[in-house]
C-alpha cells in the first residue's frame, strides 16, 4: 500500500486500510503534498497509468471499476463525477505499482519526514519557526481572518480567505484561494506563493494545519509556504499544475517560492 | 521495516497536514483513525522503498471529493481495496 498524497486524513485512510488488510505501508507518496485532482501525481509525469481504478461510495454500496481510460485526466473526471453524484465523496483504490517503480517514481521517505514534522510540532516551543526551518519554507503571513467565502460544488470545496496582518505583518493584507487545496496567495495584492509550492494555513500558536474549509472569521492564522518537491518543478510537472490553475482562473505563471522571497531572511534567529 | 506506535500515527497526521496546503481531509478524522487502529489492536508497518522487493505489487488508496463532506467507513474502504486486489 502507498498513500496517494500527504494530508491529515487522506494519508491515514491509506494507513488504516493497509493495517486492516495486514499489509505494510511504503514510506513514500504520490505527490509530496495534497493535490486537488486525482491525476495530479508525480506518476503522471512519468506516464505511469492511473488504471485499473476502483471507485466506491463512502459505504461501498455502489462500486465502479475503470479498466481503461484515455489518460489519467480522464480517470480523474470519472472519479470526480462519481464523487459529485455520491454526496461529493468517494474512495478510490487504483494504480498498481511494482516494487521497482516505488523506488524511483513516488516522493521518497515522505511519511517518516511527516512524522518528524509532527514530533517537532508537539515538542518545540515555537512550532511555526521550527517547521519553517525544517522544511526550508517561509512564514508568508500572520493575521486575523477578515473575510471567508466557501462553496462546495462538483466534487470540490472552493474557499477564499482574506486576512488582516498582526504582529510583524500589521498594516498588510493577505488573500488566498483554495480548490480543496490552497492554490495561490497574495500579500498586499502581490503574488506571495503559487502551486505547486505548498501554501498551508496553520494555527499561529500551535503551528498545526487548519484545513481551508474550517477557517472562520476571527481565526488567528499563520500561513506557511513550503517549496514543492523537485519533480513538480520540472516543465512537465508545471504543465499539469498550470492547466489546473487556469481552470480556477489563476493566470499567474509559477515563480518558485525561494525566488519570491529571496530577499527575506526566513529564520533570523537560527 | 518498522512498526508505528500510536504516537507515531498522531505525529503522522499533524506532519502530513503541514504538507496538505489546507486540504487532504480533516486531521480530526485522521486522529480518530489513529485512535481506532490502536484501540482495536491493529499493527501499522512502515517499509522503506529500498526494502520493497522489485516484483511486489503496491496499491494506491485515497478518498476523492469535496473536503467538506468526507466521512470515513473503514469496512467500505477495505472492501474497495479488496475489489482492486481481485
Amino acid at each position: 500500500m502507498i498513500p496517494v498524497e500527504l494530508g491529515g486524513f487522506n494519508t491515514l485512510a491509506a494507513v488504516d486500510v493497509a493495517a486492516r488488510c495486514g499489509i505494510p505501508v511504503v514510506d513514500a507518496d504520490g505527490a509530496g503534498r495534497s493535490v486537488p485532482e486525482v491525476h495530479l501525481k508525480v506518476y503522471t509525469i512519468g506516464d505511469i497509468p492511473l488504471i485499473p481504478m476502483v471507485v466506491a461510495d463512502l459505504h461501498a454500496k455502489n462500486i465502479v471499476i475503470a479498466k481503461e481510460t484515455a489518460d489519467s485526466k480522464a480517470a480523474e473526471r470519472i472519479a470526480r463525477v462519481l464523487a459529485a453524484e455520491w454526496d461529493n465523496s468517494a474512495y478510490t483504490a487504483r494504480r498498481i505499482l511494482t516494487g521497482a517503480q516505488v523506488k524511483t517514481s513516488p516522493i521518497q521517505l515522505s511519511l517518516s519526514k511527516s512524522m518528524q514534522i509532527g514530533k517537532l510540532l508537539r515538542k518545540t516551543v515555537d512550532p511555526v519557526k521550527a517547521v519553517v526551518k525544517e522544511t526550508g519554507g517561509f512564514k508568508l503571513f500572520e493575521g486575523i481572518v477578515d473575510c471567508c467565502e466557501q462553496e462546495t460544488e462538483a466534487g470540490f470545496t472552493f474557499v477564499n480567505i482574506k486576512l488582516r496582518g498582526t504582529r510583524e505583518c500589521a498594516g498588510s493584507m493577505f488573500e488566498f484561494k483554495a480548490k480543496n487545496e490552497v492554490l495561490v496567495a497574495y500579500k498586499d495584492g502581490k503574488l506571495a506563493a503559487i502551486a505547486p509550492d505548498i501554501i498551508t494555513p496553520v494555527h499561529s500558536e500551535t503551528g498545526k494545519c487548519i484545513t481551508a474549509e474550517k477557517i472562520e472569521k476571527g481565526n488567528k492564522l499563520a500561513v506557511l509556504g513550503l517549496p514543492a518537491p523537485q519533480k513538480w518543478r520540472t516543465s512537465k510537472g508545471l504543465d499539469l499544475w498550470r492547466e489546473v490553475l487556469r481552470r480556477s482562473k489563476i493566470l499567474e505563471e509559477y515563480v518558485p517560492i525561494q525566488q519570491l522571497h529571496q530577499f527575506e531572511k526566513p529564520n533570523p534567529s537560527f | 521495516m518498522r512498526t508505528l506506535s500510536p504516537q507515531d500515527l498522531l505525529d503522522l497526521v499533524d506532519g502530513a497536514a503541514i504538507f496538505s496546503a489546507g486540504g487532504g481531509g480533516d486531521p480530526e478524522t485522521g486522529y480518530r483513525i489513529a485512535h481506532k487502529l490502536a484501540s482495536e489492536g491493529y499493527t501499522v508497518r512502515l517499509v522503506a522503498p529500498s526494502e520493497v522487493p522489485d516484483n511486489a505489487k503496491i496499491v494506491n488508496f485515497a478518498c476523492v471529493g469535496a473536503t467538506t463532506t468526507v466521512e470515513y467507513d473503514a469496512d467500505a474502504a477495505v472492501k474497495t481495496l479488496r475489489i482492486l486486489e481481485d
